[in-house]
């Protein structure tokens, strides 16, 4: 939506394609998202995972597992299997 | 429909965060590959050292002990194994898939048809020493029950 009012206001497509990376970054900067996440929300494909994060949380549930403890799974992993988890069949 | 795809079964697998895998058993010839690839993952996680790394400390023993002929004949095996490429051996990639690294690897593999989009390090991310070896088990025993149900309804003999 905020996409759409933007070029609207630019009123210049052409333009707008042109310099996608910096309408992307303007974007990013007024909503407070990444780069990669405006991408991902205009175009719906679900955001790459930061490999530090992941790294991280990886790290972190090996040291849980030397303690017993099971894996953590915070919102944006389980928001990240579910996504990826969908039977691209759509058999399941 | 390919030879491949009739010769392939899946079986529900769930991580422990709750989401289920749809995790395929692959066709003779595809679970040989498999194998093939843990291998060679296996040989990747020895790092640069390769045999000569995994078997430090049985060197390292060897040498401190005196036993000089052993460590010659210990490096000389090491050696050939290293200069012929010689994948680790059935019971090493065995005890590998029990393990959080290995586990992932295997899992990743076997949900390429299924789950296309889903990455090995979010799998990876949910595999500990704890977990690995349930996820790992339960694989295992839903393989045999689907194995017991097919000989079952073909009317083979277990």
């Amino acid at each position: 939506m905020v996409l759409a009012h933007l070029i609207e206001r630019t009123g210049d497509l052409t333009a707008w394609a042109r310099d996608g990376a910096a309408v992307g970054l303007t974007l990013a900067a007024i909503l407070d998202q990444t780069p990669q996440q405006v991408v991902a929300t205009y175009y719906r494909t679900p955001p790459p995972v930061p490999p530090d994060q992941l790294e991280a949380l990886i790290a972190e549930n090996d040291r849980r597992g030397k303690k017993g403890l099971k894996p953590l799974c915070p919102p944006w992993l389980k928001k990240l299997l579910v996504e990826r988890t969908r039977d691209a069949r759509g058999t399941g | 429909m390919t030879n491949a795809d009739l010769m392939t079964t899946e079986v529900p697998v769930t991580l422990p965060d709750g989401t289920v895998l749809r995790v395929q058993k692959l066709s003779v010839i595809g679970e040989q590959k498999l194998t093939q690839e843990i291998g060679r993952r296996l040989h990747a996680s020895y790092g640069p050292g390769g045999y000569f790394a995994n078997a430090k400390s049985s060197l390292e023993f060897l040498a401190k002990a005196g036993m000089h002929a052993a460590y010659q004949q210990a490096v000389s095996e090491l050696t050939r194994l290293t200069a012929s490429k010689t994948l680790p051996g059935f019971d090493a990639i065995d005890e590998f898939r029990t393990t959080p690294d290995g586990l992932a690897a295997e899992l990743y593999l076997r949900t390429r048809q299924t789950h296309p989009e889903l990455a090995e390090p979010v799998i990876r991310s949910q595999l500990n020493d704890l977990t690995a070896w349930q996820v790992c088990t339960a694989m295992l025993e839903a393989f045999a029950e689907d194995h017991k149900r097919r000989s079952d309804g073909a009317g083979a003999p277990d």
